[in-house]
This record gives C-alpha cells, structure tokens and sequence, in this order.
C-alpha cells in the first residue's frame, strides 16, 4: 500500500502519457487533458505546501524573538499584504461594461476609455467562463507594480556586479582554454555594449579591412561555438534526461518516496 | 502623477536604494527588502493559484455543475474530476504530519509519473531530434548564380567563411559529444580531437558568461533609468540636463 501504489501510479501515468502520444484516440487524448488538470490542481497544492513551510519557519523565528526576528516578521507581512490584496481584492473587481456600451465608449473616446470586450456569462453548460483578470486588481496590480517588479528587477541587476567580481577574482588567463573563456567573455560583452561597439567600427573596422566588426564578432562567437558548445550539452542532457525518465517508469528511480519515511 | 503613483514611485525607489546597498556591504536596509521580497513573491505566488487554479479549476466549474447537475448527467464526471485532485492535493500536505506522510507519495507519484511519461516524448523531440537536425546541413555553401551577390571572400565558387563557420559548427558539436564519452580514455589523436571539443565548451561558457552579465547591465539600466526620469523627474520633480 505504502510502497507499491505509489509505483503503479507513476507507472501507469508514465505508460499512459506515452501511449496517448503513439496512440492518440479520442479517448487517451481526452484522458491527457484531464491528467493535466489533475495536475495543475495537484501542483497548487504543492504550492501550498512550500509557502505554508515557508510561512511556518518564519513565524517560529518571529514567535522566539531570535536573530533577525524582525525580518521573518517582515516576510510574513509582505506574504499577507500581498496575499490578501491578490486573492481578496480580486473577487470585489467592478463588473465590466457589457459589450454593446463597451463599445459604444470606445467610439466616443477611443484612446483613453477603450474598454476591453466583456468576459461573456456561462452559456453553455460547461462554460467556465475566462475567470477574474488578477490585473483589474487595483489594488493588487499597485503592489506588483511599485513593490514586487522593483525589487525583482534590482536583486537581479545586483548579479551583474556578482557575476563580474566572481569573473574578477576566477577569470585569470592562465593556459589556451582559460585563455578561450576570457576572450569570448570580453568580446561579448564588448560587443553587447553599444559604446564599445560603436568606437570598435569607428576608429579600427572602417579603417582596417580585414579586422570584423565587433557585432560581428559577437554574432558569430553566439551562431557557431557557443552553438557547438551547446548542442553538444543538450545532447547529453537529453540522452541523461531520457535514461533517467525510463528508470523512473520502471521503478528503478523512485523520487516520490523521498522524504517520508521508510 | 496620480497620488497612488506618487507614492508607489516613492516607496519603489526607496525599495531600489534598499536592494542595492548591499553593494557596500550586508547591512539591515538590504535584509529588509531581501525579506519584504521573500514574502511578496509567495504571496504573489499564493494569489496567482487561489485565482488561476482553485477559482478557475475548481470552485467555478463545481458551481456551475452543481447547477446543472439535474440535467446533465455527465456533470457528476466534471465534478469527480474536480474533487479528486482536491482529495490527493490534501494528501500531499500530509507531509506536516510524519505519521501520515507517506499518503503524500501517491500524488507526488501521480506529478512525477505523468511528468516522467510526458518527458520521454518531449525530450526526444526538444532535446534529441533538433539537434540531430540542425547537424544535417551541407557542410560547404557555393555561390550560385543567379542568387544574390555574395560580398565575403570565395575561393573556387566556395563561401570560405560560411563553409568555415559550418565546419566549426559541425566538428565542434562532435568534439563536445566525445568529450563527454568517458568510456575511451582521451589520449592520443582521440584526445586532440576531445582537446577542440573543449576549446569550443570555453569559448561557449564565456560568450554565454558574457551574454548573462549584458542581460543583467540591462536590468541594471533599467533601474537607473527609474531613478533618474520616474522618481528624480516624476516624483521629485527635478529636472535633468539633456
């Protein structure tokens, strides 16, 4: 029960995924959509899951007044804000226009009022219609806006100085491949950069014949070795990727055991 | 700039100034945004399956069955599909309770069973065939005539750069492949060939290297370009030189 089911569910899923492929009949590929469905409801509760983990953890830090209390307190409030503005704020959206005097709006004032169609009502019996639009939100719209994007943006961007002082301190041009890897870095990101590409063409391509622009360059390092480079991998990944999938449906792997127990 | 936006430009500038203090050292200003961060991006999360997935895969469809449920038969099916995956989603949450958690194995087995099934064919078709595909090209480009006017350097009706190129793309690729076959020792003229396989893998990770931290510069950009015209010349109201 706790060690066969398991392996008979994932095996006939994976065995059915494959079948409906080969064999796609009415049925199987009826059968595929609701596996995805399945899924996806299934998915969310995992998400559950991980942002109840999170949430817990915090609020034992928060509870205990450790180290750094504060900014587990911190996560919490930026989890419910967010949370409660996205979930909540969207079911007391304002009913749209219907159709008729959407479009009349739009006649009247096309730039500022064009208003998109309305969602149409359940007509048909199983109609579900196309659900809330999270971004009529207002309120939810705003955090995402000036509180989410800002600081994904910037704790992104701080990888650029990352990535170069990681480069400083690793990159050092000790032998011909160490040599290869700092060369192709440089003429990318030369060749990246408008300015540096602009003085290149200017002042050394347009006089000297035979030396390529940098773009050029550039183009070529990304169209043909990093190319090769990659294909080569992605062969290999699919190759591993595959073997891999195949002892999961036979049951050699079996990562859903994982972490509970016996 | 309407209140809201005022305020939101404010609070996103000062969030900005917060995420990047860290360039000087870790200080408490970057701990705040780095957990404000932890907890929008979860909630964003959390809000995006209420709305996506409980609400529009679950809740809608069960009312609008509910409803019809007298007249059409085949609405009990919409429901099952419905409440099934509810029942093993709760499952998965059984992982809370250690004497209980191995009932979350059979949806995790249900995830990674239909994923895995699903996987072989996709791997095989993104993974495999293209790049099988794309090595199967003529190796050697001839100018033709009538075609358009090549400007590069020919020699005997040869493209010589673009049949250069295609040989490095196409000795590269398996140079790279028999560098990762550990089942023949890289030694002799095997393991010149393996040493270009891994000449291409450096000038790859480098151009790839040098591609990610222009991405990054972009996104950099893109906050100095908020402070300057959003915050310093919306918000505040300076104007700029130039």
């Amino acid at each position: 029960m706790r060690k066969q089911v398991p392996f008979l569910i994932a095996t006939v899923m994976g065995i059915a995924m494959v079948a409906q492929f080969f064999i796609p009949t009415h049925g199987l590929v009826q059968m595929q959509s609701v596996v995805l469905l399945y899924g996806r409801i299934i998915g969310a509760f995992a998400l559950v899951l991980g942002v109840a983990s999170l949430i817990r953890i915090n609020w034992i830090r928060a509870k205990r007044k450790g180290e750094g209390w504060t900014y587990a307190a911190v996560t919490i409030i930026g989890f419910v804000a967010m949370f409660l503005a996205g979930s909540l704020g969207g079911f007391f959206i304002a009913p749209e226009e219907p159709a008729e005097t959407a479009a009349v709006t739009s006649e009247s004032a096309p730039a500022e009022a064009a208003v998109e169609p309305a969602a149409t009502p359940p007509q048909k019996s199983y109609d579900f219609g196309a659900g809330l639009d999270m971004t009529k939100n207002r309120v939810f719209a705003w955090m995402f806006d000036y509180i989410y994007t800002p600081m994904d943006a910037t704790i992104f961007a701080l990888l650029a100085f990352y990535v170069a002082s990681a480069a400083y301190r690793a990159m050092r041009a000790r032998d011909l491949t160490a040599g290869l890897l700092l060369g192709a870095a440089i003429i990318v990101m030369l060749g990246r950069a408008p300015l540096t590409s602009y003085y290149w063409d200017q002042l050394i391509s347009q006089h000297v014949k035979f030396i390529p622009s940098l773009g050029d360059v550039t183009e070529w390092l990304m169209e043909y070795p990093n190319t090769a480079a990659k294909r080569g991998v992605y062969f290999g990944v699919g190759l591993a990727a595959l073997g891999q999938s195949i002892r999961i449906l036979v049951g050699l792997e079996r990562p859903y055991m994982a972490g509970t127990g016996d | 700039m309407s209140t809201p936006e005022l305020v939101g430009t404010w609070i996103a500038a000062l969030l900005t100034f917060c995420a990047l203090s860290f360039l000087y050292k870790d200080n408490p200003f970057y701990k705040f945004a780095e957990a404000l961060f932890v907890g929008v991006s979860a909630g964003y999360g959390a809000a995006y399956v209420v709305h996506q997935v409980f609400y529009q895969d679950v809740i809608i469809p069960l009312s609008v069955c509910f409803q019809v449920a007298g007249q059409e038969p085949s609405a009990i099916l919409q429901v099952i599909n419905r409440i099934v995956p509810c029942i093993l989603g709760v499952m998965i949450l059984s992982r809370f309770i250690p004497s209980i958690g191995w009932m979350s194995r059979w949806p995790l087995a249900f995830i990674i069973g239909y994923g895995t099934g699903f996987n072989v064919v996709y791997i095989v078709q993104t993974f495999l065939l293209p790049q099988i595909y794309g090595m199967i090209t003529p190796l050697v480009e001839i100018v033709r005539p009538g075609e358009a006017p090549y400007e590069g350097l020919t020699w005997g009706g040869v493209m010589v750069l673009n049949t250069v190129s295609n040989l490095v793309l196409f000795v590269g690729v398996l140079s790279v492949i028999a560098y990762f076959f550990f089942s023949k020792a890289h030694t002799g003229s095997y393991g010149k060939f393996t040493r270009f396989g891994v000449w291409m893998l450096m000038l790859g990770f480098g151009a790839t290297y040098g591609n990610t931290v222009m991405a990054r510069m972009s996104l950099l950009i893109g906050r100095i370009q908020f402070l300057l015209y959003d915050w310093i010349e919306g918000a505040i109201g300076l104007s700029l030189p130039g």
